[in-house]
């Protein structure tokens, strides 16, 4: 089947790949939201509960999506890998670091006499859902922006700042990116919470408005960053590679070009920003719960179309401003040809792992989290 | 220069976020 892929299609299909599993990683943060806003909209211990308690039924999603996202770039284009994690050492371990951070907290922010107490791990969950996050947007954003480093005869990088990668964060454009995911996967975890919890007791009402009014704080916050990041993007020049010798140039207007030239891509770009600005508006009636069905897809189809616009159509994805031409490609990235087709007929059992997924999540989301289930500590699973 | 630069990330952060809030009450939209 895969036989017949050409070395090209097959890197192309294999961004593609990357790119929505890591658009899926960006609907998954609203696993990170919900902890950034916890001390917002959760006033006392149940509230907490509750909140925590939805989350902790779905972070370990995020948590090996992120691992698969990372591990799908390793395999497929391990040039990157190697690149970016040797070279932008600090961005990525304080990443890394957060995560760890989180993982701790669930697990033991309920054990009893532990050492930290409950509101350090609060303090983690919030680290994670904010700096983690910020951070993760500013990795990404150097796709566009690029960073400084040089690949030597051996493919070995030479970071040339020695900020090894956290001065990606003195970029505005970087930052912008940064902090529109930090307010989108807030606004996100709003609006899940609004769907997972159970608000008839009168008892969590409070809660229920306090999620509202966070939805539509945090997307007008996120606006203007998403504004400045688009127009910047549009706007400015972008890393264009030339087909036939693989040469890096500058080129003004590139990522509008892209758009241009892939009007797929363009149409997704444009209903998945609606579809996140619809969700936390459908969120101010007070019936409704399902705000994050909107924003959720919608986020996917941006964060994709942004992925594709970095890669496709002969762009540099993850460019060197010291020396264009040790920038990164799909094309000199990438595994071997032969790797590459291997890894596609794996790839076959993805919708098999997806609709296991899907099981689990209707599983665990068949009824609404609610007050009685956090309150009984004799159960198996409390966060 | 490092921990400068995460102050101001948490400057932006809470600005911006205290900013909508205030533009939403005002439009009476919170």
């Amino acid at each position: 089947m895969f036989e017949n892929f050409s070395f090209i299609q097959l890197q192309e299909l294999w961004w593609i790949i990357v790119s929505t599993i890591g658009a899926f990683f960006v609907f998954l943060t609203f696993v990170q939201g919900g902890q950034s806003i916890l001390s917002y909209v959760a006033r006392n211990d149940l509230e907490k509960l509750l909140v925590i308690n939805s989350l902790g039924r779905k972070w370990k999603l995020t948590f090996t999506t992120l691992v698969l996202f990372g591990g799908a770039l390793f395999a497929a284009f391990p040039l990157f890998y190697a690149t970016s994690f040797g070279g932008a050492y600090w961005v990525w371990i304080s990443i890394l670091f957060t995560f760890v951070l989180q993982a701790v907290s669930f697990e033991f922010r309920k054990k009893p006499g532990n050492l930290l107490g409950a509101r350090t791990y609060e303090l983690f969950l919030f680290i994670n859902g904010t700096i983690g996050i910020f951070l993760i947007g500013v990795a990404l954003a150097t796709f566009f922006s690029g960073s400084s480093f040089q690949l030597d005869d051996y493919n070995q990088v030479l970071w040339q700042h020695p900020m090894l990668g956290l001065e990606a964060g003195l970029s505005f454009f970087n930052i912008a990116f940064g902090l529109f995911l930090v307010f989108l996967s807030r606004t996100l975890g709003a609006l899940y919470l609004l769907n997972n919890i159970d608000f008839r007791l009168d008892l969590v009402k409070d809660m229920q408005k306090r999620l509202r009014k966070a939805a539509m704080t945090n997307l007008t916050a996120s606006i203007p960053f998403l504004l400045y990041f688009l127009a910047s993007l549009f706007t400015g020049e972008g890393f264009a590679v030339t087909p036939e010798s693989g040469e890096v140039f500058m080129e003004s207007g590139k990522y509008l070009q892209n758009l241009k030239a892939m009007p797929g891509v363009l149409a997704m770009l444009t209903i998945g920003l609606l579809l996140v600005v619809i969700g936390p508006l459908s969120a101010r009636r007070p019936s409704s719960t399902s705000g994050i069905w909107f924003s959720g897809f919608g986020s996917i189809l941006v964060a994709l179309a942004l992925l594709l616009t970095a890669g496709l159509n002969n762009t540099a994805f993850y460019p060197s401003r010291f020396d264009l031409n040790s920038s990164l490609t799909i094309y000199n990235a990438s595994s071997s040809h032969y790797t590459l087709k291997a890894m596609s007929y794996i790839g076959l059992a993805i919708p098999f792992v997806l609709a296991y997924i899907i099981y689990c999540w209707r599983k665990m989301d068949k009824e609404k989290l609610s007050t009685g289930e956090v309150s009984d500590f004799t159960a198996k699973e409390i966060y | 220069m490092t921990i400068l630069m995460i102050l101001a990330w948490i400057a932006l952060l809470v600005f911006s976020y205290k900013g909508a809030e205030i533009l939403l009450k005002k439009n009476g939209r919170l």
